[in-house]
């Protein structure tokens, strides 16, 4: 985050700090008190805060009269507001672009005022746009300032290693272009020397006839080579790049994964690759054989007979843009078709996927109303756009022919007077009908070109994203004993609200650690730090004395296994998934973590066993077997570190005593966190780590906390109490 | 608050389901450095944030009023703002309108993609303002076939309240993101 924006020199004099007074802090701040825009400045000296808003003072206020500073935030806003002992006072107001700033000084600020305030935690967050120029950061980098490449010099990049292929390519597109050319060359010689007058002897005829042929063979070869080759071409392109971008999502981390969403990083992945193979297929492989044909077809107009030729030429602005205008309607138009289908497409979707929904409230018939309302605005759309295809496309062929019709025209006139030789007509005509087809489809260039530049663009945008977690270059790899410590750790997805404050705890080698805590709390969150899915803010954490930030990641996650809240089994079979992490293992190993989770029994009565296959999340096993199944997965790589959030939360009683008692026994002497809200699944743990308000609350055994009456105390009261309920009514 | 009362309060199912009303027969607000204060029902709160309940299809009505140093707990709704008198409706304007801040745009300047980022010029109700978003992204949420809602990469949140309202070029400019 950036804290120190440089006052301008008007500002400067507008706020008249006194000549001792030390400037510490300085932002933009885009709002002002009644929430309009404004162009204000906040500056934060070491004795006031005093807001500009223009070059007036709009608001002073001297840090004696604080006793704490706190930044607000809203929906689409946020604010300062000072806590003066005797009330509180609203400082400034700001939209979200500069929240995190205002929170991290607010920090600073009360780190600052008083030794009782905590440490101020840096935030992560980063700028989102150029502090500069206000142009969005691509990969923390602004494109504009740091002067990166544009996209048509990096199409260019990744067309280079492609050369070989591409020298082909063009080579035969200029054959293609030559051979259509001469062949109306041959054509005139041809009338001019055998048919029209038809003096010419059949034999003198046959060599003609023979090259035209020739040419027509090479012609089509050459077309048929071109496009294969094309194709191929951007298959290769298009595969390399997929592989490219998806090697880079998998390091980037969390945090980018979570702000994107999903599917948009799979339109990145699939759609805008296939762009640019589109681009190759399509257009590049026309782009010089179109071009080559026309200007040629044209330069050779004007040597026959250039008055004609002007006559021929004359339409071509007004076709180019006839035709852009027409394109671009039909672009809409079929977007808007599409739009509506994507729309019947993912109702539809829902629906049958959410069909026990649909069925259990009744709701078929109010399901199959909207349907229809959609599939109906589908059909208007549909038959719109046939209609306006049917009206237009043979005008805009008359258009394009009407060049050709003046050029017959006048020439014919020119034949009749005998000014002009009845076989250049034929040829000149052949040329002028040459010109326009290319013209048409290049009429559609700039967009084609446009959709690909846009689709690299996105492509470049995940490709230039520098991970945020990444391992340092001398990440170490080390076998993990199981010590644990969290020293000192804050953490906050988003700087304003922070999920973990000041957790510190040790734990040693082999413990069996019980988390506990109110939903939302941060227990998840906990243990997504020690996985470094997410760095922590402030603080560290230790893993035999090694921040975690030091080791080799993947090294590091292939001696933790983990059990999911939301776990997650991939579309394969149970085998595949319980073999997930550690593809190499054995049938025995399989069915000891299978039976470690007390999955075997059940999976064995399934028809097809370890083989059956389970589609998408698992969706034909119950929440239950899903966990085993997850169980069999974290504890088959035999790790050194175990985590379990809510593992065993939808087993019956009777299995999660069967899990708990056999994880017990492989469990034995692994450092081990399982989260858990039934709090009878805790009972073995060593100690408990209660969590409340982002905060440790409580650590101890369970008799140690229960003596203690604190927080866990309560909560084991409230769920006896609650167990007992059903019995008092009974 | 301490964790045994904390257990009665779950177990007391009538206080956590029940919607108390607020209206001008239990509260008063009074207004207190910029932020309002509230008296019901003999309980007293210094200050209380108002949030919306419905900040799309409801925007003026079903306000949820809760303490501002406990969040969690709702203090009450106010179904209907207009039964209370002008002040406290003013009062409670400032404070949905210190809450609650999306510009609703008037027109659109320009609309560019690059980098894929798409980022937009427009002038709002609020004033002039830039903004980008990701291509292709969910940062698009159509309230209804003419509402639609932007959300940019900070977060912040730019309203087009009827798009047919704007002309056919600026519509035109947009229609991509659509
Ligand atoms: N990816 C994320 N981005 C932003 N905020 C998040 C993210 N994941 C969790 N949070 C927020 O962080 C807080 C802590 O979440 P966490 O998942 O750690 O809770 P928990 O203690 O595991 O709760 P539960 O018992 O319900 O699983 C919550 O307020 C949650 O909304
Ligand atoms: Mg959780």
């Amino acid at each position: 985050m950036h804290l120190h924006f440089e006052p301008t020199p008007a500002q400067l004099s507008a706020a008249a700090l006194a000549k001792d007074e030390v400037l510490r802090y300085a932002s933009p701040c885009d709002l002002d008190q009644k929430g309009g825009y404004a162009d204000g400045f906040a500056l934060f000296t070491d004795r006031r805060f005093l807001l500009l808003i223009g070059e007036r003072i709009a608001v002073a206020f001297d840090w004696a009269d604080c006793l704490a500073l706190k930044c607000e935030v809203y929906v689409g806003c946020g604010a300062l507001v000072a806590d003066t002992g005797e009330g509180k006072r609203l400082l400034c107001r700001f939209s979200l672009r500069h929240a995190d700033r205002f929170c991290e000084i607010a920090g600073l600020v009360n780190e600052a005022l008083s030794p009782a305030h905590p440490p101020a935690v840096p935030s992560t967050a980063r700028e989102q746009y150029c502090v500069k120029c206000g142009a969005p950061l691509v990969g923390g980098t602004c494109a504009a300032c740091s002067g990166r490449r544009v996209s048509l010099e990096r199409f260019l990049d990744l067309c280079k290693p492609y050369i070989l292929p591409l020298t082909v390519i063009s080579a035969l597109m200029l054959a293609v272009s030559f051979c259509t050319l001469y062949n109306q060359q041959v054509v005139k010689v041809v009338l001019r020397d055998f048919l029209k007058d038809a003096t010419g002897e059949f034999a003198g005829l046959i060599p003609y006839l023979l090259l035209m042929a020739g040419l027509a063979a090479v012609n089509i070869a050459a077309a048929a080579l071109k496009k294969i080759l094309c194709v191929r071409l951007g298959a290769r392109m298009s595969m390399d790049l997929r592989q490219k971008v998806f090697d880079k999502l998998q390091t980037l981390s969390m945090s980018y994964i979570g702000r994107g969403k999903a599917g948009e990083l799979m339109n990145r992945v699939t759609f805008d690759t296939v762009a640019v193979r589109d681009f190759m297929d399509h257009c590049f492989g026309n782009l010089m054989s179109n071009l080559v044909t026309m200007v040629g077809a044209v330069v050779l107009m004007f040597v026959l007979n250039a008055k004609l030729a002007i006559l021929a030429v004359v339409f071509v602005p007004a076709v180019l843009l006839f035709s852009r205008v027409f394109n671009r309607k039909v672009f809409r138009l079929f977007r808007a078709q599409a739009h509506k289908n994507d729309k019947i497409k993912s109702r539809l979707q829902d629906v049958i996927s959410g069909i026990r929904v649909v069925k259990s409230f009744g709701r078929e018939s109010r399901e199959a109303e909207r349907f229809n309302e959609y599939s109906r605005e589908l059909a208007e759309t549909n038959s719109r756009n046939e209609a306006f295809w049917a009206i237009f496309f043979p005008l805009l062929t008359l258009a394009m022919g009407l060049g050709i019709h003046f050029v017959q025209y006048f020439g014919g006139v020119d034949v009749l007077n005998g000014v002009m030789p009845v076989e250049e007509l034929v040829q000149f005509t052949a040329y002028a009908s040459l010109i326009y087809a290319p013209l048409r489809w290049m009429a559609g260039l700039p967009r084609m070109i446009l959709r690909m530049l846009n689709a690299m663009d996105r492509i470049y945008g995940v490709l230039d994203e520098e991970p945020e977690i990444a391992d340092r270059p001398d990440a170490v790899r080390h076998e993990i004993a199981g010590d644990v410590v969290f020293d000192d750790v804050s953490f906050a997805y988003t700087s304003y609200e922070p999920v973990l404050q000041n957790v510190s705890f040790t734990v040693r080698r082999g413990e069996k650690i019980g988390l506990v805590g109110a939903s939302g709390v941060g227990k998840s969150s906990l243990i997504n730090l020690l996985m470094r899915l997410w760095d922590v803010n402030g603080g560290r954490i230790l893993i035999d004395g090694i921040d975690v930030r030091d080791y080799d990641a993947a090294d590091l996650h292939r001696q933790i296994g983990v059990v999911l809240q939301e776990n997650f089994l991939f579309s394969g079979t149970v085998l595949d998934n319980i073999r997930y992490a550690c593809p190499g293992a054995d049938m025995e190993q399989v069915i000891r973590a299978a039976k470690t989770a007390n999955a075997h029994d059940f999976i064995c009565l399934l028809p097809d066993g370890y083989n059956t296959y389970i589609g998408e999340k698992g969706h034909k096993l119950s929440g239950g077997e899903r966990q085993r199944i997850a169980i069999a997965r974290a504890v088959l790589s035999d790790p050194r570190l175990l985590i379990l959030d809510e593992a065993t939360s939808s087993l019956d009683t009777e299995s999660e005593e069967l899990v708990q008692q056999a994880m017990e026994r492989l469990t034995g002497g692994r450092t081990t966190f399982a989260i858990a809200h039934r709090l009878s699944t805790l009972r073995n743990a060593d100690r408990i780590v209660v969590l409340a308000d982002h905060r440790v609350a409580e650590i101890g055994t369970h008799e140690e906390l229960m003596k203690k009456k604190g927080v866990y105390y309560g909560l084991i009261t409230a769920q006896s109490k609650l167990h007992r309920l059903p019995k008092a009514q009974s | 608050m301490t964790p045994l009362e904390n257990v009665n309060d779950l177990l007391n199912v009538e206080q956590s389901i029940g919607v108390r009303r607020l209206s001008p027969r239990n509260a008063v607000f009074t207004p207190s450095g910029g932020f309002a204060a509230l008296d019901v029902e003999g309980e007293h709160y210094d200050r209380v944030v108002v949030c919306r309940a419905f900040p799309f299809t409801e925007p003026d009505r079903w306000l949820s009023v809760r303490p501002a140093d406990d969040v969690k707990h709702e203090i009450g709704l106010i179904e209907r703002p207009d039964e209370f008198d002008e002040a406290t409706r003013a009062l409670l304007d400032e404070q949905l309108a210190l809450r609650y801040f999306t510009p609703k745009i008037l027109r659109i300047r320009s609309a560019v993609d690059k980098h894929g980022f798409s980022t937009i010029d427009a002038d709002t109700d609020r004033g002039r303002c830039k903004f980008s978003f990701r291509g292709g992204s969910d940062a698009v949420t159509r309230l209804s076939e003419t509402r639609v809602i932007f959300t940019d990469l900070d977060g912040d949140r730019y309203e087009i309240p009827d798009v047919t309202k704007l002309t056919r070029r600026e519509q035109k400019k947009i229609d991509v993101y659509l």
